[in-house]
């Protein structure tokens, strides 16, 4: 890869040509609309006196794309639509080598514990995200250490090349932890360079995608991040996630447990709640139709394996929807307890669509992708989009949330300041307040003539200027973005996409090795700008 | 440890190194630096301690670090791939191009994980029985749980190559084209659109195709996707290419002569933007809420049953489903032959022959042969090696020896170190009186220094007369065996602080006299109460061993340190490390 292909150099000097010579050459270049036949890519000629073939080298090393979650790790390599593993962190991988215990008769998998207790679901983490400031770092880095071996001992299986890295990890993972996992990394697999990529933007890779609202439902927390052209703008969170909705799962057990007749002594461990939360939790509609009636009062046996026999819990199908509600949702707490760290899902994507610049908002809100084990709950992206749909129609795009005192006093003060001749305002002022927002609000245009000359010059639309109307549309028609944001301002729509997820977007993104911007070696084509950086010189951590 | 008790666990000494590069902070730095003063005694109950402690059987050792080492401080090459369930090679370009899994026809069961086998749908008449190839169609079925492939409907037209026939199969018999035959189609289907401004005509083609019948699924837009953004990495690329390569055209001009200026860098533009993808054919995925409202009604009305198991859906290949109908069988995981090096001088520690039906090895060489083996166990029982033949009864008979351990009562246990090498050794050992943690068990070793001889052939003491001469009641080869007269306190011998207790060809025993302690929850538990975590009660005494001997020079990779001449061609070695006894458990 670091010799350059030709066909990268003639676009170099063509460039260059076109920037010093006459324009006429650039016109050359956008004047054939319909593609001429070209010897396809993957057969460039790899030097100009060379000939074709050469190439076939290039994938001569593994390239290997590792994504590491709070609860499970995800490799393979680049190219492949999914990874090869996917290890979730489990009690064995704390165990020493040569204790066999998980195959003893009578050991129930799932951890007993304290429910209550911190270490409620420890084993079943990497890390937690404020451990690094204690000691616990050394446990750290063994079990990434251990995990990547066994990752490459079972899965991938690796020859002798050299390896080439790309490391999935969400941008605002602490500086330790990364040290730990690159460490893993290097030590482990004898990585040549390892490439971060942020898990958000990989998202938006997977699905085709530039910009986007990233909402990402995870184990600790959910992140809601806000994507333009592949730069990361704005990221808030809440603690509305996996875990919390675990913790519902196992108090609904109990709850129920408790009901049942047969009067069964069972502590639910980790695992057991998780797999009932997993195969049939779900979640309701906004307004649930009537019609559903005979599904909720339908009846889920879930099985208790750990107890001393074999018994079922008979658990009504709508009730299962209920840990949802209360830890996802929130519809069960009243608005003044929730605080800024625990919002409710839609809450949280709406504070932060609020929070963008207008533009970008319109870009992110027909936009919306979720990634996180948690958002497969079956019927959430649902919920969540029938929910902020509903509170946007509410509440409309506006940063206040209650004028308070003010609201009887700004039609007066409108009056004077604008300098009408007319008292006739009220329309007036409707319209103005609209006009603001007019790319969002609903039932604007048809008044707008008979007022326009009224208007104060704030308020006045902006003047026409041909010349930078024309430079825009003709960088807008070389860029080629979507229509949506060349096309004429419509209204838009709250709209949710589908990703293949971070994996798979990092595992697009190196197979075709578009290079980042920054990244180390000159001569690739820097087709995106990313926030990578590649850790081709890390002195720290090469071997020798 | 769930492990049967007692046993012994070794530190390897990779921990000790410090291979950690994390920078440390101000605190932690001062903290190790007052620490290396005293040399800290090991805890085996600290949360690293379960990553460096390993079975004597799991450890290698190099003989030119003079080092145990663990599977941590090795490096792994393979040698050979191969499938487990049908032994054949993989060569390693297949590998690379077919993945992890094998290509023929091994394939385990989605719901128990077991074998299947490619069977006949229909007992075959008797003609077709002397067939040379008997007419399908075949099925995959499991012997242990019954499941066939017909569970989700997918029949075989032929025996062979059953992943191939996978490949062009979906659940329910609908025939999908394979991987590769959709990413041509998709690069078809995007050569066809030159450009977005045609984007209505793109839908025809797609309808038309067999992938359309069958929703997509996510390798389909994963290869959507792909081509899609090939296409726009070759969009710009053509942009400047052969075709607009004329000598009229300044720019050629110039490129020309950028040809032949030498050294000048041209600065390179900015790059035109990909676009964002746009139709389905472009792996752009919409979400409709229809999807999951059917998901919710096929759960609601399928129930528990239906839906896979967490172990299942890890079980899977790729894309674990959520309902049982949609599992598929998995292709078996390749296995490989590896060779080990140590990780910081390159040796070679264990090679085996890289032949899949041997398993023999042409380089191995064990911590087993090289480190004093340190065992342990109760005074007062037969060793453990006699129980061998007899039934588990017995023996779980004497683990309730060792798992019945009452606080603070004395216990004596045998200590023996058991010589591998062929020099005789010096034997120091050292414990803290107490162990780390909250139950503090006193351990004792009533001899801490003595020699143990060396690993001579077994037949040399037999015919040496003067050792028979000196020891009149004869000791045995090994101290498992010493069966003749079982060494118990009704021998008449006690134990003796200062000396040993027994001693034979290669081994030595001494004994530890343990006082285990008091559980918290009990009423006696001095210090902060709580309940017992896992484990606590069992009692692991952390020993250190040092071994001191002289052996033949080899020279070169020596340490200086480690390593002084004494005597002609005889070196002074030094082994040192940690180990961990587990002695047994305390009851409450």
């Amino acid at each position: 890869m670091s010799s350059q292909t030709p066909s990268q150099d003639l676009r170099k000097a063509s460039l260059t040509a076109s920037r010093n010579a006459r324009p006429s050459a650039h016109t050359i270049q956008h004047s054939d609309p319909t593609r001429s036949p070209h010897t396809p890519l993957s057969r460039s000629v790899s030097g100009l006196y060379g000939s074709p073939g050469s190439s076939f080298r290039v994938d001569e090393d593994n390239l290997l794309i590792f994504d590491f979650g709070s609860r499970y790790l995800r490799a393979g390599f680049a190219g492949e639509p999914a990874p090869r593993c996917e290890i979730g962190y489990g009690p064995d991988s704390w165990r020493r080598v040569g204790d066999y215990r998980q195959w003893d008769l009578g050991c129930y998998p799932g951890g007993k514990g304290n429910r209550d207790g911190e270490d409620w679901g420890r084993e079943y983490e990497l890390w937690r995200l404020l451990e690094w400031e204690g000691g616990e770092m050394g446990v750290v880095e063994d079990r990434v250490e251990r995990l990547v071996r066994e990752c490459e001992g079972r899965y991938l299986l690796l020859d002798g090349r050299s390896k080439r890295v790309t490391l999935v990890v969400p941008s605002g993972l602490p500086r330790p932890l990364l040290n730990v996992v690159l460490k893993g990394l290097f030590e482990g697999l004898q990585a040549a360079t390892i490439t971060l990529m942020p898990s958000p933007v990989m998202a938006c890779v997977g699905a085709g995608l530039r910009s986007a609202l990233v909402v990402d439902v995870g184990w600790f927390e959910t992140t809601v991040t806000a994507i333009c052209e592949f730069r990361e703008v704005e990221c808030r969170r809440s603690i509305r996630a996996g875990k919390l909705l675990h913790e519902e799962f196992s108090n609904l057990l109990e709850e129920e447990l408790g009901k049942s007749e047969q009067q069964i002594k069972h502590q639910f461990g980790f695992e057991e709640v998780e797999e009932v939360m997993t195969r049939v939790g779900w979640c309701r509609p906004l307004n649930p139709p009537t019609t559903e009636e005979e599904i909720n009062s339908k009846i889920i046996n879930t099985t208790l394996a750990n107890s001393e026999t074999y018994t079922t819990l008979d658990i009504p199908f709508s009730r299962l929807a209920d840990p949802a509600e209360t830890a996802l949702l929130g519809s069960k707490t009243p608005k003044v307890d929730i605080d800024d760290h625990d919002l409710p899902l839609h809450q949280l994507m709406y504070t932060s669509l609020l929070h963008l610049p207008i533009d970008i908002r319109r870009i992110c809100m027909t936009r919306i992708l979720f990634t996180g084990g948690v958002s497969q709950l079956p019927g959430l992206k649902r919920r969540v989009y029938q929910e902020l749909d509903a509170l946007v129609a509410e509440k409309g795009w506006n940063l206040v949330k209650n004028y308070g005192s003010a609201t009887g006093k700004k039609r007066p003060l409108r009056e004077r300041s604008a300098n009408l001749p007319t008292p006739s305002t009220s329309p007036l002022e409707v319209h103005a307040v609209k006009h603001i927002d007019r790319d969002h609000s609903s039932s604007i245009s048809t008044k707008d003539t008979p007022t326009t000359l009224s208007l104060p010059p704030h308020l006045q639309p902006q003047e026409s200027d041909p010349i930078s109307e024309k430079l825009s549309r003709l960088t807008l028609s070389q860029s080629t973005t979507t229509p949506s944001l060349t096309t004429a301002p419509t209204k838009p729509q709250i709209c949710i996409l589908k990703t293949l997820g971070p994996w798979a977007g990092a595992s697009l993104l190196s197979n075709l090795r578009i290079r980042g911007a920054s990244s180390g070696k000159g001569g690739g084509v820097s087709k995106y700008v990313f926030f990578c950086c590649s850790l081709a010189v890390y002195p720290q951590f090469r071997r020798g | 440890m769930s492990q049967q008790f007692p046993y012994t666990y070794y530190s390897c000494s990779c921990v000790d190194t410090p291979t950690s590069l994390l920078p440390l902070s101000r605190k932690s730095v001062e903290a190790r630096s007052s620490s290396d003063e005293e040399e800290t005694t090991f805890d085996p109950r600290s949360s690293r301690a379960n990553f460096s402690l390993y079975p004597l059987e799991h450890l290698l050792y190099c003989t030119e670090c003079h080092q145990m080492r663990c599977s941590r401080c090795t490096t792994e090459e393979v040698l050979c791939w191969y499938c487990p369930s049908c032994l054949f090679e993989v060569p390693s370009s297949t590998v690379r191009s077919e993945g992890n899994r094998c290509t023929r026809s091994c394939y385990n069961c989605p719901i128990c994980t077991s074998f299947l086998t490619v069977n006949l749908l229909d007992a075959p008449t008797e003609a077709q029985r002397d067939a040379e190839q008997p007419p399908g169609p075949f099925i995959l079925s499991c012997s242990y749980c019954n499941w066939t492939s017909l569970d989700i409907g997918i029949k075989f037209d032929k025996a062979n190559n059953i992943t191939g026939q996978l490949q062009r199969v979906r659940n329910g018999g609908i025939i999908v084209p394979t991987p590769k035959e959709r990413e041509n189609q998709a690069e078809r289907l995007l050569r066809k659109q030159p450009n977005h401004e045609e984007e209505e005509e793109v839908k025809s083609p797609l309808e038309e195709t067999p992938a359309a019948q069958a929703p997509p699924d996510a390798d389909d837009f994963f290869s959507n996707l792909n081509s899609f953004y090939k296409s726009q990495l070759a969009d710009t690329e053509t942009s400047a290419g052969p075709a607009e390569f004329n000598v009229h055209s300044p720019s050629s001009i110039q490129r020309l002569l950028n040809l032949y200026s030498t050294g000048k860098k041209t600065k390179r533009g900015k790059p035109k933007p990909m676009r964002e993808s746009l139709t389905t054919a472009e792996g752009l995925q919409e979400y409709s809420s229809s999807s999951e409202e059917e998901l919710i009604h096929r759960l609601a009305t399928s129930g528990w049953e239906a839906t896979t198991s967490p172990s299942q859906r890890s079980f899977q290949e790729r894309h674990p489903p959520r309902f049982t109908s949609d599992l598929r069988p998995t292709a078996t995981l390749l296995r490989t032959k590896r060779s080990k090096r140590c990780k910081t001088c390159r040796t070679l520690l264990s090679r085996p022959e890289p032949k899949v039906n041997t398993t023999r090895y042409k380089i191995k060489v064990l911590a087993l042969n090289n480190i004093p083996k340190v065992s342990i166990r109760s005074l007062n029982t037969t060793p453990q090696s006699l129980l061998t033949d007899l039934v588990t009864i017995s023996s779980s008979m004497q683990q309730k020896e060792y798992t019945t351990l009452h606080p603070l009562m004395p216990y004596q246990f045998l200590l023996t170190l058991t010589n591998p090498l062929f020099d005789p050794i010096k034997v120091t050992l050292a414990t803290p009186t107490t162990t780390p943690g909250r139950v503090q068990t006193r351990v004792t070793i009533l001899c801490p220094q003595f020699d143990v001889g060396a690993n001579t052939d077994v037949w040399d003491d037999a015919l040496n007369s003067t050792s028979s001469q000196n020891n009149p009641k004869r000791k045995s080869a090994a101290p498992g065996l010493s069966v003749a007269s079982p060494p118990d306190n009704s021998d008449g011998k006690q134990a003796e602080a200062g000396k040993i207790w027994d001693k034979g060809r290669n081994w030595t025993s001494v004994i530890v006299e343990v006082v285990p302690g008091v559980l918290p929850g009990t009423p006696a538990f001095v210090g902060e109460g709580g309940e017992v975590r896992e484990d606590e009660g069992v009692v692991e005494c952390p020993v250190f061993v040092k071994v001191e001997y002289e052996s033949e020079g080899l020279g070169a990779g020596e340490t200086p340190e480690r390593v002084r001449m004494v005597g002609e061609g005889k070196e002074k070695r030094e082994v040192a490390f940690w180990c961990v006894l587990g002695v047994g458990k305390i009851v409450g």
